[in-house]
C-alpha cells in the first residue's frame, strides 16, 4: 500500500510538473533520434535516409509523447484540469445563465445546509454529557414519595435523580434585583450526568435533606453577568428568593439541563416552590432521569419500572401518580428533549429537499436547453476525436463546478439564515444554542453539492453525448428531436423534467395551503377574553420574607391598587397563571357532600387565584352569580369562580336544571368545601387549539399564590407601561424583581409559534417551488416557440389566425402543468397525512384545497406560457420562411 | 528480416528493459531499444518511442534509476541502471515468466494429444 501511495504521490507531483518534464522527455528524444542517426550514417546511409529510417523506427512521437504522459501523471486529473479551465471560460461567456443558475443553486443547497445544520445540532448530535446514550427519562410525573421508592427499589439504574420544571427565584441584595431561572435538581445529577463543575464542587448528599444550610451552583453565563467572572465565587452568598445561598459551584459554560438557560441550580427538588407546600406531597411534579446499568436496555427497565409501579398504585391507592390508564415508559433522555419538534424538522427537510430537487429539474432543463444550441461544439469536438466518455465528462465538470459554486454561495446564506434562526423567539426548539456551521455541516455541503451537480448535469450529459454528426456538420444545426412536422410538439426529456418540478410545488403547495388554513382557523377561535391592550409580568414572591398568605395577600391588594391609579390603566389584577400560555396548574375536584372520591379519580380542573378586578381586566362577562369582592378575604366564608365546562361535569343539564350557584365543591386534598358564587364563560386556558378544561378560581385573598401574574389593561401601547408599573413594585418591596414583561398578544403568538413556524418555512419553500417550476415551463415553451418559428411561419402563411397560434402554445404549457397537477396531487394525498398532528379543523385531504391549488397552479402555468406565445404570434409568416 | 514481428504482450516490455539494463548495466533509451531489437533477432515488433513510456513506469516504482550523462561519442542523454529492489523485482517476473512459458507449453501440447 505504501508503495502504491508512493506511485501516486509521484504521479500527483508529475500531473503538476507538467512542462519541465514535457521538456526532459524532449530533450531525451531528441538525444535518441541523434543516436539513431548517427548508427545509421556509420551503415553507409546517406543523411537523409538515416533520419527517415531512425523516425521510422522510433514510431509516432506525439504519440510516444502522450503514452509517456499518461504513465508519468494522473490522466484524468490532467482531463479534469483542462475540462474545468474550459468550463470557466464557457461559464464566464454565459453569464446570464451561470448567474441564473448558481443563484437557484445557492438558494436550494442555502435551504438544506441550514435545515440540516438545525438537524444535527437538535437530533443528531449527542448531547454534552458523558455516555449520554445510557441516560434515560424514567418518568415525567412522580411525586416525592413515588420517586424515593424508585430510587430504592429499581435495579435497572446506576443513578437516578429528580428535577423539576423551572422555577423563578429572585436575587436580591445587590442593585438590580431580577428573576433567575432555577432549577431544582436531585443532588447528584452532576454526578449522573457526568459534568464536573468549572469552580467548586457539586452537591453533597445531605444537602438534598431538608433543613440542610441553603446551596446553590450558578451558571457560567450568570457568572459572567453578574458577578464579573470573581474566581473567588465559591464560597460567597447571594440572596435567591429572599434567601441567603451559598454559591458552592459554577457550571461549565454551555452545560444545560434541565432546560435550555437555566441560571442556577439548588437541590432538594421535591421542595419545588412553584407548588404549595400543602400539595407537594401529593402533586406528580417531579421528572426522574437515570443512567443504565451496563447491559440493561430500555426495554427492561420499563419492564420494571411496570412492577414497581403496580406495587406503588397497590401501596398508595388514590395518589396522583398511579395513572391507571397511561403506563411509563422508559425513554432515551435524548429522544424526550426533542420528542416536540422531532417529525416537524425532519417534515421541513423532506420539503427543502423537494426543493432542491425541483432546482435539479429546472437547471436541468436548463442545460438541456444549452446543450441542444451547443450541439455543433459537441458534434466538431467529437469529430476530432472525443470519446462520447469524455464529452459526457466535460458535462458533468461544468454542472458539478455550477453546483460547487452554487454550494459555496449556499453555505454563506445558511450561515447567515443561522442567526435569524438562532434568535427566533416565538419557538422553543430545543439545543437551540448548538445550532452552527461545523466540519459536519460543511461536509454535508460539499457531499450535496457534488451530489446535485451529477443529478441534474447527468441527464442533459447524455442526451448531448450523442450527436448526430454528419447532419449537424452539414449545417442544418437543428436538433434533431425538432422535427417541425409533429403538430404536437415532442418536449421530451426536458417536458418530463418540467413535469416532475410541477409535481413536486403541487405537493408542497397543499402542504403549505393545509397549513395556512389551520393558522387561520386557529385564529377564528375565539380565546374567551379580550388579547390586546394586556401588559403581562410574572412575579415571583420570596417564601421566607412572604412566609404568611397575610403578607403575600397584601402585596398583591396593594399593588392591584397601585397599578389601577397609573394614568391610563383601566384595571390591573393578579392571577396564578394566565389563559393561552400553555401554562395552567391543575387540581382533582369533585362535588361536595356525595362520597368521596379516590383522589387520581376526581376530573382535573385547572386553578386560578384571582384578585377581584381579574374578570374586568381581561374583559370576560360572568355568566351567572357574581364577581370576587374584597370582603371574600381570610376572614369570611371560602368561595369560588367556576366556569361552565365544570358546571357541566356536576349538573349536564346547565343551563337549564338546579343553580350551582351556593352549591359547594371540594378542590385538591383540602377537607374545606368552597361555595359557588359565580360561573364564568370557558376560555382556553392553553392555547387556541386546546379545547377549554374545567376551571376554579380562588379569591386570591383567601388563597394568596406564591408565585403569580400581573395583567394591566392599558390605553395605548401596554410596554409603555412595563417600567412604570415596575417602579409601583419596587416601591412597595425594593427587593422585589419581575420577570417575562410582555404583552398578552406576543404570548399568545408564542403559544401559536410550531404552527406558524411550520407555515412560514413551508410557505417560503412552496414558494420558492412555485416560482422554479413556473420559471421551468416558461423556459421550455419560450425555447419550444423559438425552435418552432419557422413552422409557426408556415401555419400563419396558410391562414392560422393569432388565436389558433396562442391556444397552441399556451395549450402545450397546460398540458405539461396539468400532467404535473395530477402526479402531484396524487404525491400529496399520500404526503399531507404526514402533516395532520399539526392541522386544526383542516383535513389532511381536504378536497377545497386540492382543488384550489391545482387550479392556482394551471392559472400561473398559463401566464408562464401566456409570455413566448405572445412571441410567437408576433412571427412575421414572411421573415421566419425565409430563415434557413 | 523476419515475415511477421511478434506484438508485444502487456508487461512484457518493462521486464526486456528490466532484464536488459541487469545485463549491460547503466544504459540510455536508444541503447535498451537497440540491445533489445538485437537481443530478440528483430523479432519484436517495436516502436522505439514506447520504450520511454516503460522507462517512466519502472522508475517510478523505484525498479530503476535515472541520471543525465554523457555517451561515448559525447552526447548529453539520460542513463538508466537497475536499481536493487528492481533486481528482486527481475527475478520474481522472470521466474513467473518462465513458469507460465512452461505450463502453457504443456497446455498447448496436451491439446494436440487430446485431439486424436
Amino acid at each position: 500500500v505504501i508503495a502504491w501511495l508512493q506511485r501516486l504521490l509521484q504521479r500527483l507531483r508529475s500531473s503538476f510538473a507538467g512542462t519541465r518534464l514535457d521538456a526532459e522527455l524532449h530533450a531525451e528524444m531528441a538525444a535518441h533520434l541523434d543516436f539513431a542517426i548517427e548508427e545509421n550514417l556509420q551503415r553507409g546511409m546517406s543523411p537523409e535516409e538515416a533520419r527517415r529510417q531512425a523516425l521510422v523506427r522510433f514510431g509516432g512521437i506525439e504519440q510516444a509523447r502522450l503514452q509517456q504522459r499518461d504513465a508519468r501523471g494522473l490522466p484524468f486529473l490532467d482531463i479534469l484540469r483542462q475540462d474545468s479551465r474550459y468550463t470557466f471560460r464557457k461559464l464566464r461567456r454565459d453569464r446570464a445563465f451561470t448567474l441564473v443558475a448558481v443563484l437557484i443553486l445557492a438558494l436550494g443547497i442555502a435551504g438544506n445546509t441550514a435545515m440540516f445544520s438545525i438537524i444535527h445540532a437538535v437530533l443528531l448530535k449527542p448531547l454534552a454529557y458523558r455516555d449520554p446514550d445510557r441516560l434515560v427519562l424514567v418518568t415525567e410525573g412522580a411525586t416525592p414519595i413515588r420517586f424515593e421508592e424508585l430510587k430504592t427499589a429499581s435495579q435497572s439504574y446506576t443513578e437516578i435523580a429528580a428535577f423539576t420544571g423551572q422555577e423563578d427565584l429572585a436575587l436580591s441584595g445587590i442593585a438590580d434585583p431580577e428573576v433567575l431561572k432555577g432549577a431544582r435538581v436531585s443532588a447528584n445529577f452532576l454526578h449522573l450526568l457526568g459534568v464536573s463543575p468549572l469552580l467548586g464542587r457539586s452537591f453533597l448528599q445531605e444537602e438534598d435533606q431538608p433543613g440542610a444550610p441553603a446551596v446553590a451552583i450558578i451558571s457560567a453565563e450568570l457568572w459572567e453577568r453578574r458577578f464579573g467572572k470573581d474566581p473567588l465565587i465559591v464560597g460567597k452568598t447571594m440572596t435567591l428568593a429572599g434567601t441567603p445561598n451559598a454559591i458552592i459551584g459554577v457550571l461549565p459554560a454551555g452545560f444545560q439541563f434541565p432546560f435550555s438557560g437555566a441560571d442556577v441550580w439548588i437541590p432538594q427538588p421535591s421542595e419545588w416552590s412553584v407548588m404549595s407546600p400543602r400539595s407537594r406531597a401529593d402533586s406528580p411534579f417531579l421528572s426522574v432521569l437515570g443512567r443504565l446499568k451496563p447491559h440493561v436496555n430500555a426495554q427492561q427497565a420499563t419492564a420494571e419500572l411496570t412492577v414497581l409501579n403496580g406495587q406503588y398504585a397497590t401501596a398508595h391507592p388514590g395518589m396522583l401518580d398511579t395513572k391507571p390508564d397511561s403506563p411509563d415508559v422508559v425513554l432515551p433522555f435524548r429522544d424526550t428533549l426533542v420528542s416536540d419538534v422531532r417529525s416537524e424538522l425532519w417534515m421541513l427537510f423532506g420539503a427543502v429537499g423537494l426543493v432542491l430537487l425541483i432546482v435539479c429539474a429546472n437547471i436541468a432543463s436548463l442545460l438541456l436547453a444549452r446543450a441542444t444550441s451547443r450541439v455543433r461544439e459537441f458534434a466538431v469536438r467529437a469529430a476530432i476525436g472525443a470519446g462520447r466518455r469524455r464529452i459526457i465528462g466535460q458535462l458533468l465538470t461544468e454542472s458539478v463546478l455550477l453546483a460547487s459554486l452554487g454550494g459555496a454561495l449556499g453555505v454563506v446564506l445558511a450561515a447567515c439564515s443561522l442567526t435569524s434562526i438562532r434568535s427566533m423567539t416565538f419557538v422553543d426548539l430545543p439545543r437551540a444554542g448548538e445550532i452552527r456551521i461545523d466540519g459536519t455541516v460543511l461536509g454535508f455541503a460539499v457531499v450535496l453539492s457534488l451530489i446535485t451537480g451529477v443529478l441534474f448535469g447527468l441527464v442533459p450529459a447524455l442526451a448531448a453525448s450523442r450527436p448526430d454528426l454528419a447532419g449537424v456538420l452539414r449545417g442544418s444545426g437543428e436538433a434533431p428531436s425538432v422535427a417541425g412536422s409533429k403538430p404536437v410538439l415532442h418536449f421530451g426529456p426536458r417536458g418530463l423534467l418540467v413535469v416532475g418540478q410541477v409535481a413536486l410545488s403541487i405537493v408542497l403547495l397543499i402542504g403549505a395551503t393545509l397549513l395556512i388554513e389551520s393558522l387561520a382557523r386557529v385564529y377564528w377561535v375565539d380565546p374567551g377574553f379580550q388579547t390586546s391592550h394586556l401588559l403581562t409580568m410574572s412575579i415571583a414572591l420570596s417564601p421566607t420574607r412572604y412566609d404568611t398568605d397575610e403578607k403575600k395577600a397584601r402585596f398583591y391588594e396593594e399593588l392591584v391598587e397601585r397599578a389601577d391609579s397609573l394614568p391610563g390603566v383601566r384595571s390591573a389584577a393578579i392571577t396564578l397563571t394566565l389563559p393561552m400560555t400553555e401554562l395552567w396548574m391543575g387540581a382533582p375536584v369533585q362535588l361536595a357532600g356525595t362520597a368521596l372520591m379516590k383522589l387520581n379519580e376526581r376530573p382535573i380542573a385547572v386553578i386560578q387565584d384571582i384578585t377581584p378586578a381579574y374578570f374586568r381586566t381581561l374583559q370576560i362577562a360572568l355568566k351567572r352569580g357574581r364577581e370576587f369582592t374584597t370582603h371574600d378575604n381570610a376572614s369570611s366564608v371560602a368561595v369560588a369562580i367556576v366556569n361552565e365546562n365544570l358546571v357541566r361535569l356536576f349538573w349536564p343539564q346547565y343551563p337549564s336544571g338546579p343553580n350551582p350557584i351556593g352549591q359547594h365543591i371540594l378542590v385538591g386534598t383540602s377537607p374545606q368545601p368552597t361555595e359557588i358564587v359565580g360561573i364564568a364563560p370557558n376560555v382556553r386556558q392553553y392555547a387556541r387549539d386546546e379545547n377549554p378544561k374545567p376551571e376554579v378560581y380562588f379569591s386570591s385573598a383567601q388563597k394568596p399564590p406564591g408565585t403569580a401574574m400581573l395583567a394591566v389593561r392599558t390605553n395605548g401601547n401596554p410596554l409603555s407601561f412595563a417600567s412604570g408599573v415596575r417602579s409601583q413594585i419596587l416601591a412597595i418591596d425594593r427587593d422585589q424583581p419581575v420577570s417575562a414583561i410582555a404583552t398578552m398578544d406576543a404570548m399568545v403568538e408564542a403559544s401559536e409559534g410550531q404552527l406558524r413556524l411550520m407555515m412560514t418555512l413551508l410557505g417560503i419553500f412552496a414558494g420558492a417551488a412555485t416560482l422554479i417550476a413556473s420559471i421551468g415551463i416558461y423556459g421550455v415553451i419560450a425555447y419550444s416557440v423559438g425552435q418552432r418559428t419557422k413552422e409557426i411561419g408556415i401555419r400563419r402563411a396558410l391562414g392560422a389566425q393569432r388565436g389558433d397560434i396562442l391556444s397552441l402554445v399556451v395549450g402545450q404549457g397546460l398540458r405539461l402543468a396539468l400532467g404535473g397537477v395530477l402526479v402531484g396531487i396524487a404525491g400529496a394525498f399520500a404526503v399531507t397525512r404526514l402533516l395532520q398532528d399539526l392541522l386544526f379543523r383542516v383535513s389532511a385531504t381536504d378536497p377545497s384545497t386540492f382543488v384550489g391549488v391545482a387550479i392556482l397552479f394551471v392559472i400561473v402555468a398559463m401566464v408562464a406560457s401566456y409570455v413566448p406565445a405572445r412571441r410567437a404570434i408576433g412571427v412575421d409568416p414572411m421573415a421566419a420562411l425565409r430563415i434557413g | 528480416m523476419a515475415r511477421s514481428k511478434l506484438d508485444l504482450l502487456p508487461g512484457t516490455l518493462d521486464l526486456m528493459v528490466l532484464k536488459t539494463l541487469a545485463a549491460m548495466g547503466s544504459l540510455h533509451g536508444y541503447g535498451i531499444a537497440r540491445r533489445i531489437e538485437q537481443v530478440s533477432g528483430d523479432a519484436v515488433l517495436l516502436n522505439q518511442g514506447t520504450i520511454y513510456a516503460a522507462l517512466v513506469r519502472l522508475h517510478q516504482r523505484g525498479w530503476i534509476s535515472a541520471e543525465w550523462g554523457t555517451s561515448d561519442n559525447n552526447r548529453k542523454a539520460k542513463f538508466y541502471a537497475i536499481t536493487t529492489r528492481g533486481r528482486k523485482q527481475l527475478a520474481e517476473d522472470a521466474a513467473y515468466w518462465q513458469r507460465l512459458s512452461g505450463v502453457m507449453g504443456k497446455v498447448l501440447a496436451s491439446e494436440r494429444g487430446g485431439d486424436q
